[in-house]
Order: C-alpha cells, then structure tokens, then sequence
C-alpha cells in the first residue's frame, strides 16, 4: 500500500471509479487486505513472491497454484479460510465479518444480566437500520448505548463495526473536496470499505435474528415492513429531488454520488424469500379503480402501495416509469387464433417428436458430462450435492423412476459417494445411447412425414378456392362474369394460346378417339376462337346498345364478324346454312335458345320472371312467322311439334316458340360466349402457371406442369399427385391450377354445344371416355388399342366421305322422335344409335332409301 | 484490435455513415446450458431453439474468429436482476422449485407465475443467464469493440417489473437499455415479435430517453395492448410507437410500412444505440403467430437496421416452430455479418428438423393478407403524424460524452500497454486490479486469474468437461472459454477457437 503512494493524483478518480465499478477488484483488494493483516511480515513477502512466479508460469494447473499457496499458508487457518472463500467468489471481508457478526449477537444474547426486552430492542434497532429508518450511524451507536451502556465490554466490542464508520466519514468528505489525495486520504478510504463491509455483515445478522423472533416479535416486523414499504416511496422521492438539485453540478461532482450508490447497494444483500413473505405481499392494482391515460395504461394512484427495488440506480429511477401500468388480456399460449390445417398439424407432431427425444438426450449428456468432471476434478471426497444443479438433480431423479428420490437422497447423506457416482455415470451412458438409438429411429420415419406435409402444409387457400371456382364456372356465372369484364384485353403471350388449344385437343383426343375427323375439326375451331379474342377490340366500335344480347352483353353482331372462311372451312356446314344461321341469330329469339341450353343441361327452374321474358317474346314470333312462310307448308312436321307441346301443356302460341328454338339450338350467342369465357379464364390460369414457373428455381418448370397436366387429363395420375406437383415446384400460390381438369372437362363441354351434329353424341363421349378409362387400367397394351382405334377412324371416314348430308338428317330425325317419348326416349335414342351403326355397317345402299324419304319430305 | 479500431467505434457514436459493403465487427453472446432448460411438456416455448441456431452456425462456419467473437455470458446476479425488478420478485423467483411451488399459491397469483410462465428446474439460473448475455452485450456496445451484439436467447420483452408474463420472467431487454443509457443519451427499441413488446413499453413510457416502436398483430390478440393511441405519457408522450398489424401480412406489404417509419424515427431521433428485438414468431408457419413473412422478409429489418451504422443490439424473443426459428435467426447472424449463406444447409446434428427441402430459407404460405393497403396506408400516416410532433432530437450535444468515454483509456496504456491489444483481458485484469496497491500487487493478481482461466480452457478443450456451475463471481474466469455440447467436435472447435485466439496476445512476452 506505501508504495501506491507514487500514483498520479489525476488518476484517482478514474481508478476509484473502475474499483467500484468492478465486483471483482474490490473482492480482490479486500483478500489482500485480509491475508497481509493475517500474515507475518516474511510469510506475506514469500506469499507475493510466489504469486509473481505462479504468473510467469502460465501453464501452471488450478490445483498446483492452489497447493502452491496453501503451503505458504500453512499454519494460518485463518487466512486459509480467506483464501478459500475468495477462490470460491464469495466476499471475504464478508464472510469474516458475519461470523464475527453472528459470535457478537450470541453472545449477547447468553448474557444473563441482559433481558429478553434489551436484546429485542437491539435487535430492533438494527434492523431499522437495515431497512433505512435509522439512516445515521451515529444514532445506531447512540441507540445501542442507550440500550447496552452499562455493559462496557460489548460495547466496546460492538464499536469495533462503528468508530472507523465515523471517523473516516470526514476524511472522506475531505478527499472528495481535494482533486489530489494524500497518502492518508488512501488509507482511511480503504477503511471506510472495510467499515462499510463490517455493518453489512452486522446487517445480515440482523436478517438472521428475525428468524429467532417471538410470534411477538413476529407481529412487530409485520408492521415494520410495512412502514418499510412506506418509507421506500417517500425514500424514492426525496431521490429524484436529491437528483434534480445535483443536475446542475459539475460533472466531476456528478459521479461520486452515482459510484457511492452503486457501492452501497452492492454491498447489500438480497431479500430472501420465506414463505411468510407470501402474506405480506400488497395486492396486484385493480385496473378497473383507475384512470385510464390511453387505451392500454392506467394511471396508479398515489397512494398506492407496489412492490419495489431497493438496487435501482439513480439512472433508473430517474427514467423507469412507476405511475403506469398496462392492461393486458388473453394468454400467449393460445391456438385459437390461426386456423391450421391437418398437414400443418402433422409437421407440428413431427418437430415436437424430435424436440422432446433431442432433449432427453442432450440432459443426461451433460449430466453424464458434469458427473466425470466430478470424478476427475474432485475424486471422493466431495458433496456432489452441493455441485449438482436442478436440471441434473432431475436427471437423476428420472434415471432411477420411483427410486429417483431416495437415490438422490442417498447421494447427499453418504460420505464416500465416488463408487455411487461411478454407478450413476455407468447408467447415464446407458441411457444415453438408448436415447440416441430412438433418435436414429426418428430420423429414418420424419423424412417420410415431412415429404407428405409440408408442401400442403403452406396452402390455406385451395380448400375454399375449389368449393368457389364450381360455382364460378356454371354458365349463369360465367355469363355474369363476361358482362362486366372489359372486352378490351391485350393477350401478349401467343404461347398461352397455343398451350390453351394443344391441351384441349389433347383432351378430346383423350375423352373420344372413335372419329379422326371430328377431332381435326375442333383443334382448328378452338385455334379460330382463340384467335377470334384478338379481335375483340374491333367488336367495340360496333356494339350499339340495341344490338347487345341482355344475357351475355355479346353483340349480335358477333356471328357477322367471325370470317366466313373460318366457319366455312372447319364446320360441316354449307354456305346456306351458315346464312341461314346469321340472320336467325339476329332475331330476339337468342334469349329463348339460352333457356332451353339451360334446362338441357338441368339447371334452368321456371318461375315467373322467365314467363315473363316468353310473353315479351310473342310479337317477334309472329314477325317471323310471316317472313319464313314457306315453313307453313309443312302440315306433317308442324302437326308433330304441336303434339310434342300439347304433351307439356303449351299453347299454340309456346309451340311456335319452341319449334323456333331448335332450329336455333346448335349455336347462340350465349354459348359462344361462355365459351370464349371458359377459354379466358383457362388462358389466365396457364400464364400464372408460367409466371411462378419463372420464379421457381427448378429449370423449365412449366414444361415439366404442362407434362403432369396432361397425364391428369388422361388419367396416368391423380389429383393429389398433380397438386402436390404445383406446390412443390410452383409454390404455395399455384392453388389456382387446381381445378384446371374440371375446367378443361367444361371447355370440352361447351364445344360439343356449338356443333349441333355433335350434340347427341354427347352422351356416346362419356360412354366412350368412361369405357376407355376402364380399359386403360385393365390393358396395359394401350398402342395395340391406339392401332385399333386408327383403323376405325381410317373406316369411318371413308365412309362417310361419300354422303356427307345423309347422316346428318338421320340425326335430326331420331332428335324427334327422342322428344316426343320423354325419359323412355334415351333408351330409343340408344337403340336409333345402334341403328345406325348397323346401316353404316351395310354400306352406300342403306343410306338410299332415308335419303329418298328425307329429301321426299322436304 | 488495433487503436484505430477504438476510434471507429467513438465513431459510432457520432453516427458516421459508412457504406453497407464494410464489415460489422460482430460478437455473440451463447451459454451451452442454455438449450437445456425445459419449460415442460407440450409448452410452445423452447429454448434449445437457441441450440438449435448455434447448431447451424457453426456448421456454416460462423463462430470462426475471424468472423465474429464468440462470448459466454456471465450470469446476472439478482442486484442486476433489481435495476429493474422488484426485491420480492427476484427473491421469489430465486427461490421457487416445482417442489416448493404448492404451497405458495398466494405468490405464484401474485407474480403471475402459471401455466404461460410455469415453475421448471432451474428457472432462476435460465433467467440469470439470458439477462447475463443481454447485459453483456450491451456492455460490449458500450466498450465501442463491436458495431453489433446477438443474443438470440434474450429478446423476453412480456416481463414486468413485479410479474411474469407471456413466457417471460425477466425482462433482460429493459436491463440492457438501461446500461446503454449509461452511455448514450438516446436508445431506440423495435420490436418485431408478433406480439407488442408491452414490457418494454411500459418501463419506457414515461421517458423521453428511449423510444419504443413495435410492429403487432392487434385486435383479440395477446397481450392485448398496443393500440396506436398509446403514444406515451408525460416526458414519454410521442416517444412510444405502436404499429398495429392484422392477419396474414406478407414481406411487401411489411416492408411498405416497416422502412418508411423506421426511417423516419431515426431521422427524427437519432438514437446513439438501436436495440432489435427479432421475435421469430411473426414468420409464415409459426405455432402461435398469424402473419405470413417469409424468412428473408423478416432478415430485411435486421438489413435495413444494420444499414444505419448505429451500435445494435440483437436479440431473439418469440418463436414456436423451432425448425424455422433456427433458420431465420442463422440467416439473420449471416446478415449481420454480411455473409452470403448458401441455401442449402449444411449437416448438422439437427438436420432431420428441416426436411424435405433442408433450405435456409422460410417460405411463405399462401394464406390470404388481410391488410388491405389502405389500412396500412392510414397506419402510417397516423404514425408519421406522431413523429412530427417530437422534438427534432434533444438537445444535449455529443460533445460533452466524448471526454468521459476517453477518460479510461491513457490510464490503462500507462498501466499496461497489452491491454489494448486484449480487451476483453482487459475486462479481466479490470476485474482483479485493486486501488492503491503497488504494480508487483497488480501483476500477482492478474497472475493468478490468468493462470487460472488458461488451465480450465486447456482441460475443458482437452477433456471435454462441463464446468462445474458455480456463483456467478467466478464465471469471469470463463469469459474467454465460450462451450458446447462435447459430442460435436466441429462446435467445440469452433467454440473453443475464440478463446485460444485471445489468450495468444496475452501470453506473447512484455
């Protein structure tokens, strides 16, 4: 300590203020202090000497540098004891001035001359000085005087904690003065520690007698406490005022008050919990008693009693709020608050499997690991109960089940416990390793489960999505939809086009192999109404309010504006009647035809708003009538259809309409505009498909989509695969594709609509794909039967290449005849087919004789 | 570290600009035994998701010394714990055992301790040692040695001062802000758990030193609080920002409302130090959470914080889907150290967490986003609406700082000039250096503990041993010596790595 004496003046401050910053370095002072009070001269110098060698060394291992200096400590207990104590990070001023503390205390209290009421006071007293109700030091000596001056030697005994406390409280003030200590300010200030440590000591002993008091004395600390509680506001008041009066001082003045603090309160205990402290603790504030200052605080009153810290600083106490309180409601453990699918859930049990087996494993490992460092650092002789933590306590205590306890217990009570050691370590490893083998076993099953969730478990939407997008493609909606879409679109992507019209032949090709011709005919048609889109914009110039359709909002124009080459080329039908077809559709009768498309198709319910909309109609009828009087001649044909009418109970008048309506059946604006509908909606799902493929790190992921795609239309596999495909490849947000099959089975739909020669076979396709499904999972010899099909379709067309008209009118015939019969009429329309097919079979010369009867009637 | 390094991080303090292409010198704060802490079966909080994330780190050759400086934290010891909580709290908490606990049903209602916060084994170790890690690096910023401190096992914002809450027992983020606010005149707080930040807030409310701003799910959501009129009160009033946020947004529409108000408060308050709590539960996929970022969109606010040059503070906080939560906060220790991570990842003892795509990153679902861009627009207005009215940064001048931050310095160099080549020796010579003693006192001291630190590194790293979990005084000796799990050779390696490189300047003769 002399030789400090060298020290910069200007560097006390800074060194003052990293001690009392710094636990440790106080710890370490005070040990030294300690050992060369405890020490001879020559032993303390022999004691520095070794710690300068043990520093050279710096490989010197724990153990030898602590045999090192318990040698030199050898006949020394006390010092000895210092020592250990600040090995083991404890106060060592500390820890001596609470034994002397607590000799003190008991001492007194076996003094037969002092009575019960004294020693209770005494104790009194320095419990108040403990809480701070007596804040000077010169009134507990003044009390204790008062209370034990007639017995000269524990007072004098008990002025060994206070006197130095006393005098170098002015010397202190002195040096805080002076901006350069002398040598004497050096040693009182380390004197001021040393009295400072001697009173906390006292102070924990202080603690300790309230554990011996009377239920009297019981009572009293009640009320003590609470008058505690009570000062500790006031306390905290008169703080910051303290604080806002030291802001103006210089800076350097600023923190010798902030260090003291520091110093004091670290110098002090904890509180320690007992369980009697549970009934004294003030009641949680009653949100609902106080004034709410924004939607989520209240303001506390003033009045009110809350728990408190005695170890804040002067920093937090000036800026952490005490006056507000928020309000919070509902728990963080709460599932209800997201919907989760099953797939979510799924990868959830999974994770929560590895996690609890991880834990187990990882707990006896290191309680395994922290039991051979026992061993090795300590070998026998060692209260492994004083090192076990609770993680391993518990690791133990599950080692042995039902015995776990009493092993534990065993442990704590046997002397010799390296053989009880050796046996728990042996059964940590055994346990470990069947830990890590059902780890090996969760890591062959989670791979599988995780493959099988996880893509799906990050879609939400496409439940609802496909629950949504049937209603959206009946034709009432659809209709809806086409009326307030813009008809002004810009279609950039000719590629889409292209897929849209290859995967919809590849569809019907897939759904109806049995006529070569008719499949040409609608790859080529779906290319012109794909291609008729681009001339939408066009249509707009011509659309006049009067010639707008009230269904669909298509023009009726629309018919004049598709190229008469087109229709011309690709359809059966001749120049006639492709007129014949435009100056029908001009006709108000379009919105008859959507009804009957309707009840075809089972959807159309008569009420009266329909009704209405036929009446509305009459006038046109005989309009037309008049004009096309060359059907009237037709007695035979017209007496038919009246019959076919009676039979539902129309009148003269709805027998007309009806007879109009099937000659307008095969094609009306509505059905062409749901169709070009349909064909919208499949051109925007595939551009999304393209979209997220160009996001999608896989190479070439559309063409690898279009690919599975097609294996859905023709049944190489199902749904779940082809969805777990877009999720995997495209993303979560591929949902959209998921209804693309139904979409495409209405597209095919739709068309069969638009030819009229084709309708009846609608039916014949279902059979016909129903039949080819059957078969592709019966006969894995799938090209043989392509083979087949292409000799057929090589037949068909060549018959039929001779009397293309003849077939037709056939059809139209048994269309009749299935009307007039009702439901028995499918079953004749089966048996007309079969017909057919028989007279096809007999060649040119059955065709004879229905041709010669149809032309005769007309 | 050389002496121009110092003068960077005095730099910091003036919030220089520097370009995002300079590396932040990085350290990170991780205790071994922290993913051993078992808050019970089927409860959604874990932290060997901490484990976890170390796990990956290491595997992609993060906690290289060259990198980052790896620390283990020294516990908090209950005076720490005071600074904010209350006597009786630390006391309890300090006490309670799951044995112990029935029959204190009175306290358990009192602090709020149940099945959100439940009594498990070694409680008030768990909470000492994440509130250690947190201070710790708030230390750390302090010294101006590192740009950028993580502690992924802090960010347990619910705590209050008398009570649990949420998950949470100790709030170590309000701890850490206090001993920045040691040195800075201004902290900043965001929050980007799910749930609003309400601890913190609430021990903030009334100061103008530390502004909060947090980014929730609001509306029948805990805690419940967080409502955008909560603008602070008194000193505090427009000092505290809440964002509230509805289901199911997604990185664009966070990002459209996290960076212009971010912007903004930093432009307005110019915060000396950023403290980020990163809760990973508002991620896509979360157990508990209902918003749909993606992993990169939650690392975009770490990016774009980290962008500022200002000390930040890193801190975890929420996360209940594990697999993800170690994810996100890897790829956010990669962002903070401005390394590009590859998605695939590498082989870990963990690796089965991840399948089937074993990929860095966190995808988004596709659920639906319910906030509309009008909403968030009108969330923004109101919040830049508030900010307008602060004061535009009080008016206390850096100046004043500067000499206290560089008082320290010429003593240490005349003391010992190894000390700056070692800072963080130099906190263990600091430990141990008495007042008033003579140099041949200071060097017996320094001696001792250093003799005493090497020894247990050498055996730890030769032996494998786990260190015997003493007071939390000792704990210094370990500073240097961060650990693992002895079975993963390639984390004890890289663990111990640290530790070896510090000692060498420290062993390299006067």
């Amino acid at each position: 300590m002399d030789s400090s004496a060298g020290d910069p003046g200007d560097g006390v401050p800074s060194k003052r203020a990293r001690t009392e910053r710094d636990p440790y370095r106080v710890e370490t002072m005070e040990f030294l202090v300690l050992v060369k009070s405890e020490l001879p001269d020559d032993v303390y110098s022999h004691f520095v000497r070794s710690m300068i060698k043990i520093r050279r060394q710096r490989n010197m291992s724990i153990e030898k540098c602590k045999e090192i200096i318990l040698e030199i400590l050898d006949g020394q207990p006390e010092a000895i004891q210092v020592f250990e104590h600040f090995i083991q990070g404890y106060s060592p001023c500390r820890a001596k001035m609470r034994s002397k503390a607590h000799n003190f205390v008991e001492r007194v209290k076996a003094c037969p001359d002092i009575s019960r009421e004294d020693f209770h006071a005494l104790l009194n007293v320095l419990a108040k000085y403990y809480k701070n109700e007596i804040k000077t030091s010169e009134e507990v000596l003044e009390k204790v005087e008062r209370i034990i001056g007639n017995y000269p030697e524990f007072l004098e005994e008990f002025k060994i904690f206070v006197p130095h406390h006393l005098r170098a409280h002015l010397p202190n003030e002195k040096s805080c003065t002076s901006p350069k200590s002398s040598r004497v300010s050096e040693t009182f200030v380390s004197f001021t520690l040393d009295a400072m440590n001697k009173l906390d000591g006292l102070r924990v002993k202080a603690t300790n007698g309230r554990n011996q008091a009377t239920p009297l004395k019981y009572t009293q600390d009640q009320n003590q406490n609470h008058e505690g509680r009570g000062y500790s506001l006031r306390h905290k008041q008169t703080k910051r005022t303290t604080g806002l009066i030291e802001n103006p001082r210089k800076q350097g003045d600023d923190k010798s008050p902030h260090a003291e603090d520091d110093e004091e309160h670290k110098a002090e205990p904890l509180l320690q919990w007992s369980t009697s402290r549970e009934n004294e603790l003030p009641l949680k504030v009653d949100p609902s008693n106080c004034k709410h200052c924004t939607p989520s605080y209240c303001l506390l009153p003033k009045n009110c009693v809350t728990l408190q810290s005695s170890y804040q600083t002067e920093l937090g106490r000036s800026i952490l709020n005490d006056s507000l309180v928020s309000v919070t409601s509902g728990r963080e453990d709460c599932y209800k608050f997201r919907t989760k699918n099953q797939y979510e859930e799924n990868m959830f049990k999974c994770e929560d499997d590895l996690f609890e087996s991880d834990m187990l494993l990882q707990r006896f490992r290191a309680t395994a690991d922290f039991i051979e460092d026992l061993q090795y650092r300590f070998g026998s002789n060692v209260k492994i109960q004083e090192h076990l933590t609770p993680l391993h306590k518990r690791c133990i205590e599950q080692l042995y089940d039902d015995s776990g306890i009493d092993m534990l217990d065993a442990l704590s009570e046997s002397e010799n416990t390296s053989s009880a050691l050796a046996v728990i370590l042996s059964r940590l490893n055994q346990k470990i390793g069947d830990f890590s083998e059902a780890r090996l076993s969760l890591n062959k099953m989670c791979p599988d489960t995780v493959a099988n969730n996880y893509y799906r478990s990050l879609d939400h939407c496409s439940p609802s999505f496909k629950q949504l997008d049937m209603e959206r493609m009946s034709p009432k909606a659809l209709l809806a939809e086409d009326k307030q879409i813009s008809r002004i679109k810009s279609h950039t992507d000719i590629h889409i086009h292209e897929d849209v019209g290859v995967i919809i032949n590849y569809a019907y090709s897939r759904s109806c192999s049995t006529e070569d011709k008719p499949m040409m005919n609608w790859t080529k048609l779906v290319k012109a109404f794909v291609s008729v889109k681009f001339q939408w914009p066009d249509l707009k110039d011509t659309v006049s309010r009067r010639n707008v359709c009230e269904h669909c909002g298509m023009s009726r124009d629309f018919l004049n504006n598709i190229p008469v080459a087109v229709l011309t080329n690709e359809f059966v039908f001749s120049s006639k009647e492709v007129e014949s077809l435009r100056a029908k559709s001009n006709e108000s009768t379009s919105s008859l035809d959507h009804f009957d498309a309707e009840v075809e198709e089972g959807e159309f319910i008569p009420d009266v708003e329909n009704i209405q909309l036929r009446v509305r109609c009459l006038p046109t009828n005989n309009s037309m009538h008049s004009t096309y009087g060359h059907w009237s001649g037709s007695e035979e044909h017209k007496s038919s259809r009246d019959d076919s009418n009676n039979e539902v109970g129309s009148s003269e008048y709805f027998g007309r309409t009806s007879k109009e309506c099937d000659a307008n059946r095969g094609i009306s604006c509505c059905t062409l505009a749901v169709l070009c509908r349909l064909l919208q909606v499949m051109y925007e799902r595939l551009l999304v498909a393209k979209n997220l493929s160009e996001g999608a790190s896989t190479h070439d992921s559309y063409a690898h989509f279009k690919e599975k795609l097609c294996s859905l239309i023709d049944g190489s596999t199902d749904n779940w695969n082809f969805e777990q495909h877009c999720l995997k490849f495209l993303g979560p947000n591929s949902y959209v594709l998921f209804t693309l099959d139904k979409l495409i089975d209405r597209v095919i739909k739709q068309i069969c609509k638009i030819y009229p020669s084709r309708e009846d076979s609608s039916v014949l396709q279902r059979q016909e794909r129903s039949r080819r499904t059957f078969n592709i999972l019966k006969d894995p010899a799938l090209p043989a039967r392509r083979t087949n099909s292409s000799k057929e379709l090589l037949h068909h067309q060549n018959a039929r290449g001779t009397s293309i008209e003849l077939p037709k009118q056939g059809r139209e015939e048994a269309k009749g005849g299935c009307e007039s019969h009702g439901d028995t009429g499918k079953m004749k329309q089966n048996h007309f087919q079969r017909r057919k097919k028989r007279a096809l079979e007999n060649g040119p010369p059955s065709f004879s004789q229905p041709g010669s009867g149809n032309q005769a009637h007309n | 570290m050389d002496p121009s390094s110092a003068g960077a991080g005095g730099n910091s303090l003036a919030s220089a600009s520097c370009g995002d292409a300079q590396k932040r010198r990085v350290c990170y704060f991780y205790d071994p035994e922290v993913g051993n802490y078992y808050y019970g079966q089927g409860h959604p909080m874990k932290p060997h998701r901490v484990r976890m994330t170390h796990a990956l780190l290491a595997h992609y050759g993060l906690l290289a010394p060259a990198k980052m400086e790896v620390l283990r934290p020294l516990p908090a010891r209950g005076i720490d714990l005071c600074r904010f909580h209350s006597d009786d709290y630390v006391a309890f908490l300090r006490a309670v055992t799951p044995e112990t606990q029935l029959g204190q049903v009175r306290a358990l209602r009192r602090f709020n301790i149940g099945p959100d916060c439940p009594v498990f084994d070694g409680l008030y170790a768990y909470c000492q040692t994440y509130a250690g890690a947190s201070v710790g690096a708030a230390v750390k910023l302090n010294h101006g040695t590192h740009d950028i401190a993580i502690n992924w096992s802090g960010g347990l914002h619910h705590a209050k001062k008398s009570e649990a809450s949420g998950f949470c027992y100790v709030n170590d983020i309000v701890l850490a802000i206090l001993e920045l606010l040691k040195l800075h005149e201004r902290v900043l707080y965001i929050d980007i758990d799910i749930h609003h930040g309400d601890g913190v807030e609430e021990a903030f409310y009334t100061t103008n030193r530390v502004m909060t701003v947090s980014f929730h799910k609001f509306g029948d959501y805990f805690p419940g609080t967080g409502d955008i009129r909560d603008i602070g009160y008194s000193e505090g009033k427009y000092y505290c920002l809440n964002v509230p946020l509805d289901d199911g947004i997604d990185d664009d529409s966070y990002q459209s409302i996290f960076k212009p108000i971010i912007s903004k408060v930093m432009e307005m308050y110019r915060p000396g130090a950023v403290v980020l709590q990163c809760g990973a539960d508002s991620l896509s996929g979360d157990r508990l959470g209902c918003f749909n970022l993606s992993g990169k969109g939650h690392a975009e606010c770490v990016k774009f914080m980290r962008s500022f040059n200002v000390p930040l503070l890193l801190l975890g906080g929420g996360g209940y889907t594990i697999r993800n939560v170690a994810r996100c906060w890897c790829y956010e220790t990669g962002v903070a150290l401005g390394e590009e991570l590859q998605e695939k990842l590498p082989y870990n003892e963990y690796y089965e967490y991840f399948g089937p795509e074993y990929s860095l990153y966190v995808a988004a679902s596709n659920m639906e986003n319910r906030n509309t861009n009008k909403q968030l627009e009108e969330i923004k207005c109101n919040i830049l609406d508030n900010l307008s009215k602060l004061q535009h940064a009080p008016s206390v001048q850096f100046q004043e700082r500067i000499p206290e931050t560089k008082l320290p310095e010429p003593d240490e160099d005349q003391e010992d000039p190894d000390e700056r080549h070692d800072p963080d020796s130099d906190m263990v010579l600091d430990d141990h250096k008495p007042t008033g003693h003579s140099a041949r006192s200071l060097i017996h001291n320094i001696g001792v503990k250093r003799e005493i630190t090497e020894t247990e590194t050498k055996d730890q790293h030769g032996k494998r041993l786990t260190t015997e979990h003493k007071g939390p005084e000792p704990m210094a000796e370990d500073l240097g010596s961060s650990k693992q799990a002895p079975t993963a050779d390639a984390n004890a390696v890289a663990v111990n790595a640290p530790g070896n490189a510090r000692n060498e300047p420290g062993s390299s003769p006067k």
